[in-house]
Order: C-alpha cells, then sequence, then structure tokens
C-alpha cells in the first residue's frame, strides 16, 4: 500500500510547471474505504405523511446518516479536491472532456431521490426527472448558481444548466414531500467523489502533484475526526493533504468518529 | 460582542469624502445622550454555518470591520465603488442619505431619516425584520439580508426590480401589517427602494463573507488584516481583493433585474377581470367563437354573411372568420366557466400540483408543517437538522442571537379572497408561473401552458364566490339578530 501525507513544496510547484505540458502530466487515482467507528445506528423508518398510498409502499429511511449495518460502511460521504479561492482547479483529464457540458441526472424516484448525492462539474447541467406516479417539486438551495424551485409533474423532466462551483453542496428538498431531501455538488473540476453503500470512494485520473482533499458528510458538515492507519486524526475542516503520483493511493480503511454526528 | 470599529481612517473602501464632517453632523442630529445606531451583526447566520467553520474573534472583528468599510453605518450609509459596476445607480446615496439617520427635515421641510420613521419598528436598524414590534406580528416582518423578495415579477431567487419594490410600498401587503405609503411623495418612496436595495445587499453580502469565511479561514488567518497594509502590500491587497469580488458579484445581480422579467402573456380572449359575479354581468349577451385553429373571437354581435361570421364588438369593431373555420360559437359566460373548470381540474391534478398543499378545497391545509427558507436555514435545513418543535435547547440557543420564534409557513388559503401579492390577474398569474421565493410555493411546470396558468388563475380568482367560501346563510342572520 502506497502511502503518503507529508505536502512537498517541489511537487506542487513541479506540478504546476507540468500543468502546462500536456506530454508530462502524470495521472493517479485516489482510492480509500470509510468506515462508521461504532456500532451502526439504526436506520430510522420516515413517518410518510404525503401520498400515503404511493410513497408508504417503499419502505423509506432517513438517509442522513447511512451505515451499512453488515460492515459499517459509512455511505454518502462526498470527497473532492479543494481550492483555495483564487487558486487554479487541477487539470482535467483528457477523459473528462467528453462528459463536460453533459447532462447529469437526479431523478424523483420511489418518493426519494436517487441518487442521494449528485455531482456536477460547473458547465455541466442538471436534468431533473420524476418517475413517480405522484407530483414531485425540487427546490435547490445553492449559494452561488441560482436557486431554484420548479414544479416537476409525473413523468416529466426539467433542466438547470449549473456555471459555477459552489463552496459548498447545496440541498435539494421537494416541498411536498417534507422528508426528501438529498445534496447537489458543483466544483469548476471532475475531482468528486461519493461513497457507495460500503463506504468505499475512487477519484480516477487525478492529475499527479499535491492536493488538498477534503471530506464532507451531510450531517457531521467536515468530517474532522477520523483514525487513519490506526492514529486518531484531525481532519481540520475535513482537510487533508496528499501527494497523487502516477499509479494508485490507497488510504485503506479510514474509521470516522462518531462524534461527527452529534449535534 | 462585537464592537464595530469607529474613527476608520485606514478604511480601503472609503472614498476620500468629508466622512468625518458627515459623522460629527450625525451625532449632533442623534444628540449626546444615546450612541448612534449600528448595523449588527448576522449572529443568527455566523451560527447556523458553524457546521462548515467556526470564526475567531478577531476574523468576526474583521467580518465587522469590512462592512463597515463597504457599507458605512446606519447614520452614514456608504455605497461600495467598483470598477465596472455602476453602485450608485443601485443605490444612489443621495436617496439612502435621505433615508437613512435620525428622523428630521431640513431647512426647506423635507424629511430625511424615512427609514427610521416608517420602517424600523418592524423591519429592524440592520433590516433584519426584527425590530421591536416583529414578534408580536404574523407573518414577521422581511428580513431582508437574504436579498429573498416574495411580491416580484423576476423568476426564481432573482432580485425584484425597481418597480416591483416600489409597488409594495405603494399598496402595502394585503393580509399582513405591512400597510400603504401611498402617501408618501415619489421622492420619499424612491429613497426608500434604494435604502431597502442596499440593506439586502449588504445582508448578501455579510452572508457570502461569512460563508466564505468559515470554510476557508484557518485561525490564524486573516480576512482583512490591516497591519499587512504595510508590511505585506501584496497580502493585503490579495484580501482586498477576495472581499470586493464577493462585492462585485451580488452588485451584478442588482445591475438591470428587468432583463430577467418574461413577458406575461395577454389573457386569453374572454377572460375577465373581475370575479365570477362581475364576469356573469360583464358577459351578458356578449358572445364567443372559437376557430378550428385555437383563436377565440369576442363580441357582443355576431351575424352571418357571405360564408362568413362577423363578430362586432360593442365599439363597432369587427373581426371576420370563415364559418368552414369556426369550431363553436356560444355565450362567453360559458367559455369563462370553461377556463375555470380547466383550472379546478389542474388544481388537483399531478402536473400542477396544487392541491397537495394548498389542499383539494383550497384552504390551505394540505401542507402546514413546512418553514419558509428564514427559518429553515437555522432549523430544518441546519446540519444537523433542528426541529423547532422538539429541539427546544438548539432554538433557544439561536433566539438568544436574534432570531425570531419559528412559525409553520401556511400555504395561502384560496377562498379568502385576500392576496398578499395582489389581487391583479398579472399578480396571480406571475405567483403560479414564477413560484413564491423564500417559500415551498414552486414555479409551474413548462408542461403547463399559458393557457394553463391563465385557467388556474381564473379557478383560484372564483374561488372566494364559491357557496362552500360564503359563510352559511342562517349563521349570518343569526348575527344580524344578535
Amino acid at each position: 500500500m502506497m502511502r503518503s501525507w507529508t505536502c512537498l513544496a517541489a511537487t506542487a510547484i513541479f506540478c504546476l510547471l507540468s500543468a502546462t505540458s500536456v506530454e508530462a502530466q502524470q495521472w493517479g487515482s485516489l482510492k480509500g474505504r470509510l468506515v462508521y467507528d461504532g456500532t451502526p445506528p439504526k436506520a430510522i423508518p420516515i413517518n410518510v405523511t404525503k401520498d400515503v398510498e404511493f410513497c408508504g409502499k417503499f419502505g423509506l429511511v432517513d438517509e442522513e446518516l447511512t451505515v451499512n449495518p453488515e460492515n459499517a460502511g459509512l455511505a454518502n460521504v462526498v470527497i473532492w479536491i479543494y481550492v483555495k479561492t483564487g487558486d487554479a482547479p487541477p487539470a482535467a483529464h483528457p477523459l473528462f472532456e467528453e462528459a463536460k457540458g453533459a447532462r447529469i441526472k437526479i431523478d424523483n424516484k420511489m418518493c426519494r431521490f436517487e441518487p442521494h448525492v449528485v455531482t456536477l462539474r460547473a458547465g455541466q447541467s442538471l436534468e431533473i426527472h420524476n418517475s413517480d406516479a405522484v407530483g414531485h417539486n425540487t427546490k435547490i438551495d445553492t449559494f452561488v448558481n441560482p436557486p431554484i424551485n420548479y414544479t416537476v409533474p409525473s413523468g416529466q423532466k426539467i433542466e438547470q444548466k449549473y456555471e459555477q462551483a459552489e463552496r459548498l453542496p447545496a440541498a435539494v428538498s421537494c416541498s411536498i414531500h417534507p422528508w426528501m431531501k438529498s445534496w447537489l455538488v458543483v466544483q469548476d473540476h471532475p475531482y468528486v467523489a461519493v461513497t457507495d453503500k460500503d463506504g468505499n470512494f475512487e477519484l480516477k485520473n487525478v492529475p499527479a502533484g499535491t492536493w488538498t482533499f477534503q471530506f464532507w458528510q451531510e450531517r457531521s458538515g467536515f468530517v474532522d475526526q477520523v483514525t487513519v492507519d490506526g492514529q486518531a486524526t484531525e481532519w481540520k475542516r475535513g482537510r487533508v493533504d496528499l501527494e497523487i503520483k502516477a499509479g494508485e493511493l490507497d488510504l485503506g480503511t479510514i474509521k470516522v468518529a462518531p462524534e461527527n454526528f452529534t449535534d | 460582542m462585537v464592537m464595530v470599529m469607529r474613527g476608520f481612517w485606514a478604511n480601503p473602501f472609503a472614498r476620500p469624502v468629508a466622512a468625518g464632517l458627515l459623522a460629527v453632523v450625525a451625532l449632533l442630529a442623534a444628540g449626546c445622550s444615546s450612541p448612534p445606531p449600528d448595523f449588527k451583526l448576522n449572529l443568527v447566520y455566523l451560527k447556523a454555518e458553524e457546521r462548515n467553520g467556526t470564526l475567531t474573534e478577531t476574523q468576526v472583528q474583521e467580518l465587522a470591520d469590512a462592512l463597515e468599510g463597504l457599507f458605512g453605518t446606519p447614520d452614514n450609509p456608504q455605497v461600495p465603488q467598483l470598477e465596472g459596476v455602476d453602485a450608485v445607480a443601485i443605490m444612489n446615496p443621495d436617496y439612502l442619505r435621505k433615508a437613512a439617520g435620525a428622523v428630521g427635515s431640513d431647512e426647506l421641510g423635507r424629511a430625511h431619516g424615512l427609514y427610521r420613521k416608517h420602517c424600523v419598528h418592524c423591519h429592524g436598524v440592520t433590516g433584519d425584520g426584527a425590530g421591536p414590534t416583529a414578534e408580536f406580528l404574523n407573518p414577521y416582518p422581511r428580513d431582508y439580508r437574504r436579498g429573498t423578495f416574495k411580491f416580484k415579477s423576476t423568476p426564481g431567487e432573482n432580485p425584484p426590480t425597481h418597480a416591483d419594490l416600489k409597488r409594495v410600498l405603494i399598496e402595502g401587503i394585503n393580509g399582513t401589517s405591512m400597510p400603504s405609503f401611498r402617501l408618501l411623495d415619489d421622492d420619499e418612496l424612491e429613497a426608500l427602494v434604494h435604502y431597502v436595495r442596499y440593506l439586502a445587499i449588504r445582508g448578501r453580502v455579510e452572508r457570502a463573507l461569512i460563508r466564505s469565511s468559515v470554510s476557508e479561514l484557518e485561525p490564524d488567518m486573516h480576512l482583512l488584516d490591516f497591519a499587512l497594509a504595510q508590511t505585506d502590500p501584496a497580502e493585503f491587497k490579495s484580501q482586498l481583493d477576495f472581499i470586493l469580488g464577493e462585492v462585485e458579484s451580488e452588485l451584478k445581480r442588482w445591475e438591470n433585474p428587468d432583463t430577467l422579467v418574461q413577458p406575461v402573456p395577454n389573457a386569453p380572449a374572454g377572460w375577465h377581470a373581475e370575479g365570477q359575479e362581475a364576469q356573469r354581468a360583464e358577459a351578458a349577451g356578449q358572445w364567443s367563437v372559437l376557430t378550428t385553429d385555437g383563436r377565440v373571437l369576442v363580441g357582443s354581435k355576431v351575424t352571418e354573411a357571405d360564408g362568413e361570421l362577423v363578430v362586432e364588438t360593442a365599439g363597432g369593431q369587427t373581426q371576420r372568420v370563415a364559418v368552414a373555420d369556426v369550431e363553436e360559437r356560444k355565450p362567453l359566460d360559458e367559455l369563462m366557466e370553461q377556463y375555470i373548470a380547466r383550472g379546478k381540474e389542474l388544481f388537483s391534478g399531478n402536473v400542477a400540483n396544487c392541491a397537495q398543499c394548498h389542499g383539494t378545497l383550497a384552504l390551505g391545509d394540505g401542507q402546514v408543517t413546512d418553514y419558509d427558507e428564514w427559518t429553515a436555514e437555522w432549523t430544518t435545513k441546519n446540519n444537523p437538522p433542528i426541529n423547532p418543535k422538539t429541539d427546544i435547547n438548539r432554538v433557544d440557543a439561536f433566539r438568544a442571537l436574534g432570531a425570531l420564534p419559528p412559525r409553520n409557513i401556511r400555504p395561502r388559503n384560496l377562498r379568502m379572497g385576500i392576496y398578499r401579492g395582489g389581487r391583479r390577474p398579472v399578480d396571480i398569474y406571475l405567483r403560479i408561473k414564477n413560484g413564491i421565493a423564500g417559500t415551498p410555493m414552486p414555479a409551474a411546470s413548462s408542461k403547463l401552458t399559458d393557457l394553463d396558468v391563465w385557467a388556474l388563475v381564473a379557478y383560484v380568482r372564483s374561488l372566494p364566490y364559491e357557496p362552500i367560501s360564503q359563510p352559511p346563510r342562517d349563521a349570518a342572520f343569526q348575527r344580524d339578530r344578535l
């Protein structure tokens, strides 16, 4: 397992220089697995108060803190490369070129949003679908981009373009069904990952160099109290500097302290 | 508590105006017994953002200083000057001075201190909607600092137009404590519109700076460190540029809201402006002719000549249509009934989705547990969410910082005939089409045609005239007897 936690100024400079010459650019990936460091909390069923005959049949649960009961995997943690205001975002690998202006889908499906965290690169559009038999509305409280609130009739879709990066994930909600909540992430680079149901994440084709990676979860905000390699660590504002080299950097299992999620 | 620094000689935002002199005048006007009022920091928002990071006392002080440097004080408002944005057109300093400061008038009898005379009791010195009366009003007075305005012609969260703000001042807001200020002269209304924009822009810049500071600044970092002006001018400039960048993007939003207004298509032919009874009276003896290509011709007289229908209005204007192209010909109030029926159908359907919140009978009882954005952002949309009904301790922590007790936002009871944003058909059209910013009311789906929206307007406006909206006759009779 290759691991490097130190930030090397020389590498950063190298990276800035190399960003201009494409041939010299090397790409690496970052992966890891986030687990809940305690007894996994039980999923809390949602009290369906609207469209009960339709929404009541899906066994909906609160997704604010989703821990896999089998392996303690922590889902829906968002990981992105943090770019300080005024700094240039990391160069995008040519493979991302095709998806530059793509439409990314979020669906009102079975009275919840799918996916729970949707990630966009600035310039991409969000396509908001409604696959349900009932009407929904989708309200997105972005801070930099214009906030929206549209009704989305059954079987229909609407489209909204996101031109600018958002510093933090924006809440997506439905006023008709108050339990429906999800998150929209907009960054001006493609390096954003969301942990899956087992807590795994991977950022591929990251330009070599030292980057600040930021970890965020909806209930905790920034994930700052973690145990890495058996060592309790504080990631201030959920940030950690890592050096990406050609090949794969595997952070292994990162234990996330339950204290991150308390009131 | 944070003190705002006075006598801010090194202010990098200020132009070399006679700021000192103005301050002296303001002090004299305010009298020497009480300190001049200050803008309060948005501590509620600062706390709501805590999950994303906290600021040190020094950083909070720097935030207060930066805001004062940019916008001045309640007695001496200033307009940040930036290249490329005409800030003066958005917030005219002459108007701001007229609206700001202590209540009084000059030697020509021209009033100043208008905001403190007319608005401050409810909306507060800072425009935080938390003046002394606020807690006793329902709905609460508007907190301008989100820059969110409900009753306007621009879609979404876009700023209102100048005319939108002025209209609210002139008309007041029906069904709320907001009165009409129709009796103020035009110059005074203009001054207040500029001042409300100033408070909104100031509030939004404050929010943007809080939002970026909490997630960006480490404890040893500065938002704006004046010591650097001497020791490290380059770093100082980058701090300043960052702040001015936030100001610029905010000002740009307000540059020309008029361009964002979507024209409202004309109401369909045969569509009456007033309630059902008036519709019937107006429609008596009128005819509508529907053509196969979807046109509707309306007139008081319809005659047939040479294979054509001639539709003549009371004013003597005529329109002709070939008999072959006529789909239907009928009395006008029947047409209006059709619009209303179509609106009723849409109201409960899952394209417009009105009944979900307004209730099947439109009594505003479909969704009564939600909160408006001003409340939601520190309660239900906080991380982790606060349930205002049960998380009393956490609510109290915000209350201590100036938040008003959370109240549910109720969808409008459409049978009351009270329309906060105005009762004109175009007002209701805009509410349905654009939604209402800051509330759960969404914008209409694009699957609703213009005609559909007008049909909904017709239905909504007919609701107070429906029998179930009226008190039972014998109950009214009993009241009379008593």
